[in-house]
């Protein structure tokens, strides 16, 4: 097990809830592998078992099943978790600190050099805006303050792999923007970041490769692109096409819309898409354009969570 | 040991930021202000020849008193209202400690952490006993230093009898981690440590019943619910003893009440250890 990060193996986990102990599969089955300096988004439904898959990987849930490693070494290894940083979704903080006395408290908690503490602190409350605020209690946060403080929490003792729960939830435009920004400059120093989220187009911006998970199994890994990529759809732009010529092209089986001076294909393969295009040049029309046609990673998401919903 | 201390740390900031521990040091100060400055005592011969209380004469009734039965009197006063009031005051200051620790969104943060779940758990352990202890301390060594400055009598008893409190807040501490973290909620918490105190005093003078039970099963579980409980009430016995310089006469009581506790604390700490969250 090297050169990844994070590898998971067969994982299962069934949690019990309830008087009668009903079992509920929060984990099924997961293999997953995160390459190191990789950006890495989970998706999925709520309750689909993301936030498990976090807990497992950080030792605050263990598995029934299955093997998990993170940076070499099995989940729930003491020292192995001063070199992961993690911001849970709805997390808390002691409200009677202060927004740098909570950063210098989990520095500790962090094992960071009593010396490294204050510069360190300063530093990352710079980078997530909140220096002017360093000096007050928390109580007086807004969420969105309160998400990027955990940021800088999740960051002070410059972790290898950092777990984000929703890092965007509750933060303003702006705020997300900078953020992104964080998460970049962590992209360059080599931090694998592993990111839970709801938000489809922070994860379609942020991530390198996606997965998305329901009732615990994964249903689809890959790029962004491999997973809004639509096959063999194309769009043409050929200005004015004589009705008749569409006529001709639906006529030898290909689908296709003609719309604001683009055509929409469908054809079965790429030898049918030059045939279909040969008949537009020898009917006299000019081809601008031919591109791939591709789907929102939220249409690609609702997509393949309802191909799930449908398989018998 | 510098992240066990973190948690230490946090704990005791996040003690003293409630209003509880608060309101105990300023019940405190405002002793020990009283006996500095509000109590005058005259004493000639070893014996006390004039007492006023905010500069109002007392009334001895041309009674010859001793200062060092005194002295004995009112460090046994104070160790009775403090081994009441002020576990009474620390147990419902400091039972939210696990729930709170517990809470989603804070527990997930404190076990991402490099540190293992016992040292977690003990480091909240030990920040709410050190919190109550710097109480104790101020209290108990304040009135006793005053108390031997004034009278010139340095008898130990009321800093033993601190020493007992401690160790019962430390006995109850632990039932309060056991409790918080199986059920996760403070009112539960304060109630069932509450109830303690009269049911470990109604299996005091268990034997009592006893007599009028026939079931041998039912005497039984009586003494079995004695001897694991804590004995509050032979602990206060034995604080008394200690606060008027008398010989104690069985520490027995002292060291069960200390196995429940440390017991308490263990099966906490294996729960949480083993629990998922």
């Amino acid at each position: 097990m090297s050169g990844f990060a994070i590898e998971i193996q067969d994982l299962h986990k069934t949690f019990r809830v309830g008087w009668h102990r009903i079992p509920i599969r929060a984990l099924d089955g997961i293999s997953l592998a995160v390459s190191q300096g990789e950006v890495f988004g989970l998706l999925g439904p709520n309750g689909a078992g993301k936030t498990t898959l976090v807990k497992v990987l950080l030792g605050i849930t263990r598995p029934q099943a299955g093997r998990a490693e993170v940076l070499g070494l099995p989940v729930g290894n003491v020292p192995s978790r001063s070199r992961m940083g993690y911001l849970p979704e709805g997390h808390r903080y002691p409200l009677h600190l202060t927004g740098e006395g909570v950063v210098r408290w989990f520095a500790r908690l962090s094992g960071v050099r009593g010396a490294q503490i204050g510069p360190r602190a300063r530093i990352l409350l710079e980078r997530v805006g909140l220096t002017r605020w360093s000096g007050v209690r928390l109580r007086k946060y807004s969420k969105g303050m309160v998400q990027r403080l955990g940021l800088a929490v999740a960051l002070i003792h410059e972790p290898e792999v950092l777990f984000l729960d929703e890092p965007t939830d509750g933060v303003d435009p702006v705020g997300r923007a900078e953020i992104r920004k964080i998460l970049q400059e962590e992209k360059q120093r080599g931090t694998t970041i592993f990111i839970n989220s709801h938000l489809l187009s922070e994860i379609e911006r942020t991530c390198d490769r996606v997965a998305i998970l329901s009732q615990g199994r994964i249903l689809r890994a890959g790029t962004v692109s491999d997973l809004t990529d639509r096959g063999l759809d194309y769009r043409v732009e050929a200005g004015t096409v004589a009705p008749a010529v569409l006529e001709a092209i639906r006529a030898n089986g290909t689908p296709v819309e003609a719309t604001n001076g683009c055509l929409h294909l469908r054809v079965p393969s790429l030898e049918r898409l030059n045939a279909c295009l040969d008949s537009l040049r020898s009917a006299g029309c000019l081809i601008r354009q031919v591109t791939p046609e591709r789907s929102t990673l939220e249409e690609s998401f609702i997509q393949i969570l309802g191909e799930e919903e449908t398989r018998p | 040991m510098m992240k066990l201390l973190a948690v230490v740390d946090g704990t005791i900031r996040e003690s003293m930021a409630r209003f509880t521990f608060l309101a105990f040091a300023l019940m405190s100060t405002l002793m020990l202000l009283v006996v500095t400055f509000a109590v005058n005592l005259d004493v000639v011969d070893g014996a006390l020849a004039a007492a006023r209380l905010f500069g109002q004469d007392i009334h001895l009734g041309g009674q010859r008193i001793a200062i060092d039965e005194l002295v004995s009197g009112i460090q046994t006063g104070l160790a009775g209202f403090v081994f009441g009031v002020g576990l009474f005051l620390s147990i419902f200051a400091t039972a939210n400690l696990v729930p709170v620790m517990l809470e989603k969104g804070y527990v997930d943060l404190l076990l991402s952490k490099p540190l293992s779940r016992p040292a977690l758990f003990l480091g909240r352990y030990l920040g709410a006993l050190s919190v109550v202890g710097f109480n104790l301390l101020y209290l108990v060594v304040g009135v006793w230093v005053v108390l031997g400055v004034k009278t010139g009598i340095w008898k130990p008893g009321l800093l033993k009898a601190g020493g007992i409190i401690l160790l019962t807040y430390a006995i109850f501490l632990g039932f309060m981690m056991m409790v918080g973290v199986f059920t996760r909620s403070s009112s539960i918490t304060i109630m069932l440590s509450y109830f303690l105190f009269p049911l470990t005093l109604f299996l005091f003078f268990r034997d009592n019943l006893t007599v009028m039970l026939t079931h041998k099963w039912a005497i039984f579980i009586l003494d079995g619910l004695y001897w694991i409980l804590p004995k509050v009430h032979e602990i206060g016995m034995i604080l008394g003893s200690l606060a008027l310089g008398k010989p104690v006469g069985s520490l027995a009581p002292l060291l069960s009440s200390a196995l429940f506790g440390a017991g308490c604390l263990a099966l906490g700490t294996l729960y949480f250890t083993r629990k998922d969250y």
